[in-house]
């Protein structure tokens, strides 16, 4: 049985709709992420899911529950990290984990908790104290306190700088390891590709894609990317019309050309670029991304 | 249960490590009094208690009592005659008397005969020293005085008459009047804390546990009321110690610090779902409370105020407050019925509590 079933999930306010008719599951065991940009409706869909916010319309089930009218049974079995921090400035590592611990009606050992999601070293210290990623390592270890098997991450790696955010991937691969189900929104290409088992593409409110990220890539891109900074204005026409090349984009200075056949184009540009002396600078071959993806299905980047 | 504790330990947690917090609802009240106290009550030099004798018997025996009172350090004893009794009364109930000792006439020839003879004191029993200190001191020199004439049973009785010095000194009236302030301002800047949780999502995370978002609030209502009986019971003491102000009815005096306490925390609630930001809730809070500590007679009586602010005077709720705490604690000069003060009080705690149920917000 599925974990999460959302079916046609509405949330209107006022006239925009921010949720607008989305339909999934999450299977047990699973790293589901919510990949979009701000303001794309996951935060809203994820709260609704928690029995945080209501909906408008559509059905939703989590662990087999309503989240409006058995809310008290599902916060007791699921564990929630805001996107915001929001701790207690004052209370310092432990003393948070356990204030939130004796909230639930079954909770993990706090020493457990603290090692999980390595705040050993600052265990003493007040939460107001703490760096940004050492807070949303906190706000996570909140989530874990009941030994949920379904968990809630709502952009759980923002602000936090690359070390930190790789500290925290090992963490929610861990929690995977031990048997839970993780549903997360994110709007870091790399880390839906790195964690999640199924991504789904979300944008204004809609779902425009949904499967494994390496299917998402390959269903959509054949090719690879050539990027490049040329000198001075580019024809892209000119550039779009080397062998197999399907598409161009220029994108703050630097172009790339999606193609299905990485040697003969390139073989093509460098000689187009002697014939009409234009210097090639910072070139790179890569596969497509989730970031391509969305470009793709969308017309924009993520982070426009 | 559990959880409840949870969430006011946390809350204490909290309190005790903000030393802005500490020191505005703690330590302030305390300065302010001790600032407004000496002001007043030009206490300093050792303690003095100012002993007036009616000597209407005129004996030698008599005069022995008033011997045995002056030879007592501190005492400073006026003995006059019956001539002017009326005008030693009346310092007393002036408050310039600690106690006044009545010797009836006869007093001596019953203790020749062998007679049992009472001798009046007159206490206050607004002024902890009175009653505590000068009445059990007057007692014991009549005792051994007794003792000294006589080896037959004890003869000299002591009546205490309470006579109130209806003048009530500075400190009677202000006393009261910033323990009310302290309570009030403790419960309305309570929802600035409220406010800034809100602000930081804390209370929409509390929200998103198993704990129901009514725990959550009664959590906080407890801890305000604690943080409320300690800060009272600083100030109560200091009163008393320093002051020697009177406790006259404490079990009601608690009764009426909590009512009060409820109901200003019940406005500062009510108040909090109508501001988003902690800057926002600021100026609110000090738009309800500054008007109140000038317009409530907690400083000085509300008779020297303009006639046409009585409407407004009538309508505060720092008014009955702070007239209920006065007249539990010291008596004298009532505003309005104890009842009144009591029912008042208890209709802003239930009209703030269902504004601020109605009115919250979560996020």
């Amino acid at each position: 049985m599925a974990v999460v079933e959302v079916q046609d999930l509405q949330k209107y306010y006022g006239e925009i709709r921010a949720v607008d008719g989305l339909s999934f599951t999450v299977e047990p065991g699973e790293i589901f992420g919510m990949l979009g940009p701000n303001g794309a409706g996951k935060s809203t869909t994820v709260e609704i899911l928690e029995g945080i916010r209501t909906m408008d319309g559509g059905q939703v089930r989590v662990l087999g529950l309503d989240p409006h009218r058995e809310t008290g049974r599902l916060r007791n079995a699921i564990g929630i990290q805001l996107q915001s921090t929001s701790l207690y400035p004052r209370l310092n590592v432990r003393e948070q984990l356990s204030m939130f611990g004796r909230l639930y009606e079954q909770s993990r050992n706090v020493e457990e908790v603290i090692d999980l999601v390595g705040l050993r070293e600052r265990v003493s210290g007040l939460a107001k104290d703490l760096s940004g990623g050492q807070q949303q390592r906190l706000s996570v270890g909140l989530s874990l306190m009941n030994d949920p098997e379904l968990v809630f991450l709502d952009e759980p790696t923002t602000g936090m700088d690359p070390q930190a955010r790789r500290h925290l991937w090992d963490v929610i691969k861990g929690m995977q390891e031990q048997g839970k189900t993780v549903m997360m929104t994110t709007h870091y290409m790399e880390e839906a590709e790195y964690l999640c088992d199924r991504v789904a593409i979300v944008d204004h409110g809609k779902i425009i894609a949904l499967d494994r990220p390496q299917r998402l890539v390959s269903e959509n891109f054949a090719e690879s990317t050539i990027t490049f900074e040329p000198d001075g204005e580019p024809d892209l026409a000119a550039m779009k019309a080397l062998p197999a090349v399907t598409n161009v984009i220029l994108d703050d200075g630097t172009v790339e050309l999606f193609s299905g056949d990485i040697p003969g184009t390139i073989g093509a540009l460098l000689d187009y670029s002697e014939e009409q002396s234009i210097q090639i600078e910072d070139l790179h071959v890569r596969r497509a991304t989730l970031e391509d993806v969305f470009l793709k299905l969308t017309g924009r980047r993520i982070r426009d | 249960m559990t959880a409840l504790l949870a969430l006011i330990e946390g809350l204490a947690r909290e309190f005790v490590r903000d030393r802005t917090a500490l020191f505005f609802t703690l330590l302030f009240p305390v300065v302010f009094m001790l600032i407004l106290g000496l002001f007043f009550s030009g206490i300093g030099g050792g303690a003095e208690y100012d002993v007036g004798v009616v000597d209407r018997d005129q004996t030698a025996t008599s005069a022995g009592v008033v011997t045995a009172l002056e030879s007592v350090p501190g005492f400073l004893v006026t003995a006059v005659g019956a001539e002017a009794e009326l005008a030693e009364m009346a310092e007393m109930a002036e408050g310039n008397r600690h106690v006044v000792v009545e010797i009836a006439a006869g007093f001596g020839a019953a203790m020749e005969a062998g007679e049992e003879v009472t001798v009046r004191v007159h206490a206050d029993p607004g002024r902890t020293s009175s009653v505590q200190v000068a009445v059990p001191i007057v007692e014991k020199v009549l005792d051994g005085f007794d003792r000294f004439r006589t080896d037959t049973p004890r003869l000299v009785q002591m009546e205490i008459v309470s006579t109130r010095g209806s003048n009530l000194r500075m400190i009677d009236f202000v006393g009261p009047g910033i323990i009310a302030m302290s309570v009030m301002q403790l419960g309305l800047f309570g929802s600035i804390n409220l406010v800034s949780k809100r602000e930081k999502l804390v209370l929409k995370r509390l929200g998103a546990t198993p704990a129901s978002r009514s725990m959550v609030l009664v959590a906080e209502v407890i801890f305000r009321l604690l943080v409320t009986v300690v800060q009272s019971a600083i100030l109560i003491t200091i009163l008393v110690l320093v002051f020697d102000v009177a406790v006259n009815e404490l079990a009601k005096l608690v009764g009426v610090l909590l009512v009060g306490a409820l109901a200003f925390i019940g406005i500062g609630y009510a108040a909090s779902s109508f501001a988003r930001t902690e800057e926002a809730i600021l100026p609110i809070v000090q738009l309800i409370s500054l008007p109140m500590m000038f317009l409530s007679g907690i400083f000085f009586p509300i008779e020297n105020l303009p006639e046409f602010i009585d409407p407004i005077v009538r309508v505060l709720p720092l008014t009955y407050f702070g007239d209920g705490v006065r007249q539990v604690m010291v008596g004298g000069s009532a505003l309005n019925a104890m009842w009144l003060n009591v029912v008042v009080l208890a209709g802003w705690v239930v009209a703030s509590f269902v504004v601020a149920v109605k009115f919250f917000k979560w996020e």
